[in-house]
Formats: structure tokens, C-alpha cells, sequence
């Protein structure tokens, strides 16, 4: 069994100033601008975790049920990954076994 | 989703700081990340008031890294050898991070600068600009470098406003230890004309340079004064022939264009003739 993270690629560069994200692919740019919705999905998806996960952190956020953000959040996100300033990490889920 | 549009220029500026890091990793080559939003926090009152990143780079890495950066679509605004006297800074410009000044020394610290960097780098820091993690001076030697940052910079009106955060509100202790690095790093001088005290240092020829900044003066001014810093015959003929030297940027600037190899020619002879003149009339050989 395998679970797809997202993490901030290594070769980007971002700065969050008055709730406003702006991320850059390294080393040549352009930075892009995360403004309102956007820069909240930045900043949950900085934490790690999967879709699922980054999704429910967007939900508490703007106080709404998850399965009202889901779609918005997977295509904005899928969106970073085009761009390159974010990618999909897949790595071994943890059997759930191994918490007894 | 995303959108290019108008990055603020503090931002701009700390995301440039990442991206030069990025290349001189890729280069392999060091960088020290000094001013800015590289400073550490209470050192500068003003850290937003950056509008350009400034690194200083190992000596032996400095070809490296001008050639990553123009691969990467860094352009030369002026040459080394085109800006001060000191010969210390390229200035470069990219179309997504704006400005950028590579010292491959740095003034005051230039007698060695691969021991200047040497040392610096020995003691560094690590900060995160942009998320990226980038080597700046220990907070003692990032006073070092903005006083003497402040020294080639008169403060019309009243003292340098570096001075007080960097030597004037530090302990003694502090100031002690600030003397040593710039002990240490060839600029003893350059630190006593920062700090007020460069009268203590009379007669020194290094001090004649320093003076210029301090009291003021031209062009001419600081040229003849690094002639009579320069150590030895061969130090002042390398310094005598730069100052006589076509600066291809400026004379650019002078006429609109890029100038043709007649217009370095006729610059040339210009230069020469009233150059030496005026050398002739101001300095010594000995």
C-alpha cells in the first residue's frame, strides 16, 4: 500500500508576506502569486501530509465541510505541480498494524 | 490558479537571495549573503529598505559563479573593474529577480581577500531566505562589513545610521572582538574610518584611500589615493594603468549607445593624456 504526499519542491523558493504567498521555481522564476484561497492551500500544504489531508487542513481553515473544498483544492494543487512548485512524493503507507 | 504580477521588492529581493544560493550550489561555489534581509535582525533598522542582493564569493569560485549566473540569464550591468576603485563588485540584473552585486572582495578587506573570506566563512551562519537555507557572517562579522559598508558611505547630516546598531550601542566586548576580525582581515583601517578614528591612523597610505570616502573627494581624488595605498612598483603600475582604462559601461552611458572600438580609441587617448597628467602633478612614485 502507498500514500501520495505533497511537498514543496527543494528548488522553490516562496515568502508569505501579509497572508499573500509568493513561490518561485529555482533558479530562474518567475515568482508567482498566491493571493485569498490560494495562499491558505500554500500554507496548509507547507505542513505535508496528502490531498486528503491538506484538504481537511483548508476546510478548518475557512471553516467549511470538506467535501465542499475537495475539488478546488485537488485542481489548484494539481495546478502547483504543473507549475513545478510542488510534487508528489509516494511513499509506503504505514500498516495500520504497526500502531497496536 | 496562478499568476505573474507585481512582486513586492523586499519579497523580490529575498527570493533573489534563494535563487543566487541555488546556483552557487549547482556551481559548487560558496557565498556569503550579507545586507538585506540577510542581516541579522536588529543589526539593520531597515532590512525591507533593500532594493538589490549582495553575496560575496570565495575568490577561487568567483569565474564559477558568473558563469552559472549568466547561463541563467544574469546580465552584466558593469564589470569589476568598472565600478569603484576597489574593483570589488559586478553588478548584474535578471529579468525575474532584478539586482544583484557579486564582490570577489570586499572593501577593507581586500589586502587578502581569499583569508578575508576565509575567516568569514569559518564563522558562519545560516539563515532561511525564501525557505532556502544561505550562509551569511557570524552577527560580529556582519557589524564588520556594514560599517565598512557605512564608511564608503557618508551619512549627509549626522552618523552612518549602521554606526549605532554595529559599533556604537555594542559592548565593548564586542568592539574588542570587531577590532580583532578586522585585525584579522586586513581592515583595521578601514574599520577606524567607519567608526571616527582614522585620524589615529596619519601617514598610513591606506588611510589616504579611506580619507576620500570620509571627507570627500573625485574620482581623481580616489584613484591617486589607492596609487599611493598600493604596495610596490608593480601594485602601482596595475593601478595606475586601471585608472587610465576605458570604462566601456560608463562611456556607453555617455553616449547613448554601445561604444564602437574608434570611440574606446579616441576615449583611450583622452584618458592617457589627461590621466597621466594629473598623476604626474599628484603623487609620488616612491
Amino acid at each position: 500500500m502507498t500514500d501520495q504526499r505533497l511537498l514543496i519542491a527543494a528548488r522553490t523558493a516562496w515568502v508569505e508576506r501579509d497572508g499573500t504567498v509568493y513561490a518561485a521555481p529555482l533558479p530562474d522564476g518567475p515568482p508567482f502569486v498566491l493571493a485569498g484561497a490560494g495562499a491558505v492551500i500554500w500554507l496548509s500544504l507547507a505542513e505535508g501530509g496528502t490531498l486528503e489531508e491538506v484538504t481537511q487542513r483548508v476546510a478548518d481553515d475557512v471553516g467549511s465541510p470538506a467535501e465542499v473544498v475537495t475539488a478546488d483544492v485537488a485542481t489548484f494543487v494539481a495546478g502547483l505541480v504543473d507549475a513545478g512548485l510542488v510534487v508528489r512524493r509516494t511513499v509506503p503507507a504505514v500498516p495500520a498494524s504497526s500502531h497496536d | 490558479m496562478t499568476e505573474v504580477v507585481e512582486v513586492p521588492l523586499p519579497v523580490r529581493v529575498e527570493l533573489a537571495h534563494a535563487a543566487v544560493q541555488a546556483l552557487a550550489d549547482e556551481a559548487g561555489v560558496d557565498v556569503l549573503h550579507i545586507k538585506g534581509p540577510a542581516v541579522h535582525p536588529g543589526l539593520r533598522a531597515h532590512t525591507d529598505a533593500a532594493t538589490d542582493v549582495d553575496v560575496i564569493v570565495r575568490p577561487s569560485g568567483v569565474d564559477a559563479l558568473m558563469a552559472i549566473l549568466a547561463a541563467h540569464g544574469w546580465r552584466v550591468e558593469t564589470t569589476f573593474d568598472a565600478g569603484s576603485a576597489f574593483d570589488h563588485a559586478a553588478n548584474l540584473f535578471h529579468e525575474s529577480w532584478g539586482m544583484l552585486d557579486v564582490h570577489r572582495h570586499y572593501p577593507g578587506m581586500d589586502r587578502d581577500p581569499a583569508h578575508a573570506f576565509d575567516r568569514l566563512w569559518s564563522s558562519r551562519d545560516s539563515v532561511e531566505l525564501g525557505h532556502l537555507p544561505c550562509a551569511v557572517p557570524e552577527p560580529l562579522a556582519q557589524s564588520l562589513v556594514l560599517l565598512l559598508h557605512s564608511a564608503r558611505t557618508p551619512h549627509p547630516g549626522g552618523d552612518h545610521p549602521d554606526l549605532a546598531p554595529n559599533w556604537t550601542d555594542r559592548t565593548p566586548q564586542d568592539r574588542e572582538l570587531i577590532k580583532a576580525l578586522a585585525a584579522d582581515t586586513g581592515a583595521t583601517v578601514a574599520l577606524a574610518a567607519a567608526t571616527g578614528h582614522l585620524d589615529d591612523y596619519q601617514g598610513d597610505p591606506e588611510a589616504a584611500v579611506w580619507e576620500v570616502f570620509v571627507h570627500g573627494g573625485d574620482r581623481l581624488d580616489e584613484w591617486t589615493a589607492r596609487f599611493r595605498a598600493a604596495r610596490g612598483p608593480r601594485a602601482k603600475v596595475s593601478v595606475a594603468w586601471r585608472s587610465l582604462r576605458v570604462n566601456r559601461y560608463y562611456l556607453g552611458l555617455k553616449l547613448g549607445h554601445n561604444p564602437t572600438r574608434p570611440e574606446v580609441a579616441v576615449e583611450s587617448v583622452r584618458r592617457i593624456g589627461a590621466g597621466v597628467k594629473a598623476l604626474a602633478g599628484r603623487v609620488s612614485w616612491r
